[in-house]
């Protein structure tokens, strides 16, 4: 089971549960039947919400099922960046800052090369011949050639092409993933998770359920190949339900061919025969009678 | 002068004020409330041979934790998925098909319900309910046993018995696993077909909800994870 994946870090951020890669999150999808929910929009067009992407978050619950499992690691995002960045060795720093300034020169060049293009050929059409400024055509053939740092250094301001900022979405480069992470205590869970943990072991896929007015949607294998079988709620083993609430999960779970499904832990040592695996969950499948 | 006024008094209200329609074991009231599901039972939905249960069939001397029915539906009330797929495969109507005794439990909408209670139904009945007779045998044999326990009274002695009873009801259900088991591992069946007999050999009641306005839904409720039917 041991993969070159394991174990992979789950970031907290916020009180809530992420990862990154999307290597990883395929691999849980596949081997650990956690789909959790993908939330990446593209940022200049957020109104795309159809098709997301990576981070992909994860259910408090699919957290603490990894965690369990030793497949992942919790890193708290915040403390491990500021810690990271704070003790980082000085010319780390610089050559990071100084490889920065470079991309966004590089970027910035290209913008300027493809201005300067674009005005000689508009004034060419027009017949016109290309004023004579500093020659953008002319300085456009030794900067190809790769600029080494002390060329960069040397070279004064105002001789410097329009630099852009560069924001790296990734911090991998400068804090390499190799880093020893603070291991934090299990992730919180509520008192749902042993039915959480119940349905995941027999096999099912589980997914946030508020689509269906429920806590869990039970999936029989991968979402995208099956309807889900049961809308779960969880609860304590003396904590009151409303009869409404079991006769409307009942009405609503039958009218979309699902089974409202009501379950949780057990507390003391019941009777609790023919559950001889799993003793301590029990749940309760409720349809409509159909009368 | 007023009360000669009054309408005559409905069936329902016949039965519940009968002096026969309580018991010491139970609160009247839940008397009353499985009286009115029986109530509604026969005259709304057609069931047969209705019985009302008072003591659990599985420990002799216990009662349910609740005034419980059994009845048999006009028509089979509960086809599991698998077995309507077999039913079409044969070209048998489902109408057709045999109905089963089932269990009822009656409640009130008003009442909350924990899952350790349901837990306790569910521990106290059997798969298939014990038909009229039977339960009226059981009865009688509880209520003799009852009697005596009274004259011998100590307290350490009825709990001995609880103890005695559990460990057969124990014993009997080992017994059904195996029985099911034994037939299970024929080297024809898949996983698939092990998990459908599993689900189809769970206990299974139907859940009677009763409204002050005399509304009653029935829900039916498994002892366990079963998979959906695709109405």
């Amino acid at each position: 089971m041991a993969s070159k994946f394991e174990p992979f870090h789950i970031s907290l951020v916020a009180n809530r549960y992420f990862i990154h890669d999307v290597d990883v999150i395929t691999y849980i999808r596949r081997e650990h039947h956690i789909c959790g929910v993908l939330l990446g929009s593209i940022p200049q067009i957020p109104q795309q919400n159809v098709f997301l992407g990576a981070p992909l978050e994860l259910m408090p619950e699919e957290a603490r099922l990894l965690f369990e499992k030793g497949a992942a690691v919790v890193v708290d995002d915040l403390s491990l960046h500021k810690d990271a960045i704070a003790f980082l060795p000085h010319h780390v720093k610089h050559d990071y800052l100084r490889d920065l300034r470079d991309q966004g020169m590089i970027a910035g060049r290209g913008v300027q090369k493809r201005t300067e293009e674009r005005k000689h050929k508009a004034l060419e059409r027009l017949g016109l011949q290309d004023p004579p400024t500093s020659g953008p055509c002319d300085t456009t053939a030794p900067k190809e050639e790769p600029l080494s740092n002390n060329a960069i250094d040397s070279l004064p301001y105002f001789d410097a092409p329009l630099v852009y900022n560069v924001t790296p979405p990734l911090s991998g480069r400068i804090l390499p993933p190799t880093d020893q992470p603070t291991e934090l205590k299990p992730p919180k869970v509520p008192f749902s998770y042993p039915l959480y943990e119940f349905l995941h072991a027999k096999g099912y896929f589980i997914s946030p359920g508020l689509r269906f007015g429920c806590q869990y949607l039970v999936y029989p294998g991968d979402p995208l190949r099956f309807h889900s079988h049961f809308l779960a709620v969880g609860g304590a083993w003396d904590e009151e339900m409303d009869l409404l609430d079991i006769v409307g999960g009942g009405r609503l779970g039958t009218g979309v061919k699902k089974g409202f499904l009501i379950g949780g832990a057990e507390t003391e040592e019941q009777a609790c025969k023919g559950h001889a695996s799993t003793p301590d969950v029990r749940v309760f499948c409720v349809e409509w009678g159909g009368m | 002068m007023a009360t000669s006024s009054l309408p005559p008094r409905s069936t329902l209200s016949e039965i519940l004020s009968s002096p026969s329609s309580t018991t010491d074991l139970h609160p009247p009231y839940l008397t009353h409330l499985a009286l009115q599901v029986q109530h509604n039972l026969e005259h709304q939905h057609n069931w047969t041979s209705l019985t009302l249960h008072t003591h659990s069939p599985v420990t002799p001397n216990a009662p349910l934790p609740r005034p419980m029915i059994s009845g048999v539906p006009a028509q089979k009330l509960y086809i599991h998925p698998d077995e309507q797929i077999e039913l079409i495969k044969a070209g048998i109507n489902e109408k057709d098909v045999q109905p089963e005794r089932m269990w009822v439990l009656p409640a009130h909408l008003k009442e909350k319900w924990t899952l350790r209670r349901l837990a306790e139904v569910f521990g106290a009945i059997t798969k298939v309910p014990p038909s009229a007779e039977t339960a009226d045998e059981q009865l009688d044999e509880s209520l003799a046993a009852e009697k005596r326990k009274e004259q011998n009274a100590p307290e350490e002695g009825s709990s001995h018995d609880q103890e005695n009873a559990n460990e057969t009801e124990g014993e009997r259900v080992e017994e059904d696993q195996h029985s099911q088991t034994a037939q299970n591992n024929t080297p024809s069946q898949t996983e698939a077909q092990k998990q459908s007999q599993i689900e189809r050999n769970l206990k299974r009641i139907l859940l009677a909800t009763v409204e002050d306005d005399s509304t009653v839904v029935y829900y039916i409720i498994h002892d366990g994870l079963v998979k959906p039917r695709q109405n």
